[in-house]
């Protein structure tokens, strides 16, 4: 089962292997990216930022749904790692499990975009999204770690 | 647990803004930073928070150094030391308050990192 959806442009990074891993105890992480799929370097570095005892897969927004509904893996606990905004409406439009509320860890500064939470910068398309996911009933929240105030969108 | 990180000059202001990033704020942890003024270590050591019977644990940047030194010589039954404090050993004691687990996670976590291994998935469907 689906534990929580991330959005957080940096993936696997202290915050995800070591916050969220002691407070949720997930026991995988799942990373759906159309890029990262083909690119053998930085799947070998993800695995390496992983928790040794946390299963990882990495695989395109298409071919995350198959995994995420198969038998094996409903067991589980399964923490999901989207890179960004756009990626995330197109994981939820899978509609793979009902989804509750998405967690959003950290968006770089980019063009044309303003500080909408600590360390998360939104762009007005970026927005757009947003409101989309929210007007399906899911909770959107601005949260880096655990301890963190969450700040709602 | 109460931690004091104790260092000479900054390392353990910045440890414990590093560690902020990663877990979110602490609120029980102090920093001592030696020699960034005029100060003695004695005049910084005073300015702690430090309540009477209840435990500290310190953590020092290096065994030989004069912080250590320092720390040592106030050493009583609610004071413990560790010396060659690192982020691994910072992390763990956080999370899981164990001393012992904390240390082995210290030690493994200064390494030679060679290159990455190659990526093999761990599903197979």
């Amino acid at each position: 089962m689906i534990q929580l959806i991330r959005v957080d442009d940096r993936l696997i990074h202290g915050q995800v292997a070591y916050s969220w891993k002691a407070f949720l105890n997930y026991d995988a992480i799942v990373i759906a990216n159309d890029e990262i799929v083909g690119d053998e370097f930085r799947k070998s570095a993800l695995k390496m930022c992983c928790p040794s005892d946390v299963k990882l897969a990495i695989r395109s927004i298409e071919d995350v749904s198959l995994l995420l509904n198969n038998e094996k893996v409903k067991n589980l606990k399964i923490f999901v790692i989207v890179k960004n905004i756009f990626d995330c409406l197109r994981l939820i439009d899978k509609n793979i499990e009902k989804i509750e509320k998405i967690n959003i860890g950290g968006l770089e500064k980019k063009e044309n975009s303003e500080l909408f939470s600590k360390a998360s910068y939104l762009t007005k398309e970026e927005k757009n999204i947003l409101e989309k996911i929210k007007e399906k009933g899911i909770k959107i929240e601005f949260q880096l770690v655990p301890k963190d105030d969450i700040k709602e969108f | 647990m109460n931690i004091v990180i104790a260092s000479h000059g900054t390392l353990a202001e910045g440890l414990k803004n590093t560690l902020e990033l990663i877990l979110g704020k602490q609120d029980n942890i102090q920093c001592l930073c030696a020699y960034i003024n005029d100060n003695s270590i004695e005049e910084e050591y005073n300015k702690l928070n430090l309540k009477e019977n209840e435990k500290y644990l310190f953590l020092t940047d290096i065994e030989g150094g004069s912080v250590n030194q320092y720390i040592l010589s106030k050493k009583n039954e609610n004071i413990k030391i560790i010396s060659g404090i690192n982020l691994p050993f910072l992390v763990e004691i956080c999370l899981n308050n164990n001393i012992e687990d904390s240390l082995e996670i210290a030690r493994e976590g200064i390494k030679i990192i060679e290159e990455y291994d190659e990526y093999k998935e761990d599903f197979d469907f």
